[in-house]
């Protein structure tokens, strides 16, 4: 983790959902900080300033530092869960979790694959599929990576990369109990048949 | 097409509530990079579900992933034409999924953007409701 993100976040006077959809209505995203031994603390942050944060990706997993207007100091803390209004797709209440840089966290971290472009099971036509786009490590929480990599670059038709198999960054461990799967290389079904047979399907499946 | 293969009453209630109100269940993308998403509730029958992923599938030629979120699980009744109103409910004619508003209805991957969404566009103007493109994004 390299980057450090600030915002700046305004008290909430008052909270419930009629305070929480005129902070809405005003152009401000109702969020709450909780955690670490100390009361929670219902902040307000503005909308353009979070919803530009959290297209980056790294604001996910990196150390937060929030600055509460009329507060003194900062509170550092990560982002625990965001919510989303499912029709418009914008975001409604933030969840942050007061942490210590050495405090150890259990935060999901997105799953990169690389040199997909060059694997034999690409190149011969196969579809690279991403089983768990994101994995719950444990780690301290000044280390988060930005993101677990995983090298494809060797895998061919139908192999595919568990979990034990990734190399994790030092100190990062993924808790699980099940050599569950995360990337997999796929056979298309127009790999599978010959042409005739997908015309064959294709008809077949327009007249069921 | 998409039918339940077991069911226990054959009749059902029009079942509104399964309409109504936001989804707040299958909303986001799970499986795929870019998805269909409904923005206004509705009845999708099996029919209009085949033939949306027909079309996906013929545009991208069966390269990549496709991933139908929805299931026709409501049976709708009808009477036989010409008959008087009366004597009992009509009889089971075809199955449709209850859709509210924010539900992802297909999710792709392994295709270009680009192709993908030309995909999708296709299988959108299958649907009696209307949709919105959706991309696979931090967080959501």
């Amino acid at each position: 983790m390299s980057h450090t993100f600030v915002l700046e976040a305004e008290l909430r006077e008052r909270t419930g959902k009629a305070e929480a959809r005129r902070l809405r209505r005003q152009g401000r995203v109702p969020a709450i900080i909780y955690g670490g031994d100390k009361p929670d603390l219902p902040i307000s942050l503005e909308f353009f300033d979070i919803t530009k944060k959290l297209d980056d990706e790294r604001f996910h997993t990196s150390m937060i530092e929030i600055k509460v207007k009329g507060k003194r100091g900062k509170q550092t803390a990560l982002l625990k869960a965001a919510q989303y209004d499912p029709v418009k797709d914008m975001v409604t209440h933030l969840d942050f979790q007061r942490v210590s840089a050495a405090e150890t966290v259990q935060i999901e971290v997105p799953v990169h694959p690389i040199n997909h472009e060059k694997c034999p099971g690409v190149v011969a036509g196969g579809l690279l599929e991403v089983v768990r786009h994101v994995l719950d490590v444990e780690c301290r929480a000044d280390s988060i990576p930005e993101a677990i990599e995983v090298d494809c670059s060797s895998l061919d038709l139908g192999d595919s990369v568990h979990i034990d198999d990734i190399a994790l960054p030092d100190g990062v461990t993924v808790p699980h109990d099940v050599n569950f799967t995360v990337i997999t290389i796929a056979t298309p079904s127009a790999l599978k048949g010959g042409a005739e047979a997908v015309e064959e399907a294709e008809e077949g499946e327009a007249e069921a | 097409m998409l039918q339940p293969k077991k069911i226990r009453w054959r009749k059902h209630h029009k079942e509104l509530q399964r309409i109504r109100g936001k989804s707040e269940r299958g909303a986001s993308l799970n499986f795929g990079d870019i998805g269909l998403k409904a923005v206004e509730p509705g009845r999708i029958t099996a029919r209009q579900i085949e033939a949306a992923r027909i079309a996906i599938t013929r545009h991208i030629k069966r390269q990549g992933r496709v991933w139908i979120r929805m299931f026709p699980d409501l049976p709708v009744s009808k009477k036989p034409a010409e008959v008087r109103m009366g004597s009992g409910k009509g009889s089971p004619e075809y199955w449709v999924a209850a859709v509210k508003a924010g539900r992802i209805l297909y999710e792709m991957s392994g295709v270009d953007e680009e192709v993908a969404r030309a995909a999708l566009k296709r299988a959108a103007a299958k649907l009696p409701i209307r949709t919105k493109i959706v991309v696979r994004g931090v967080g959501r």
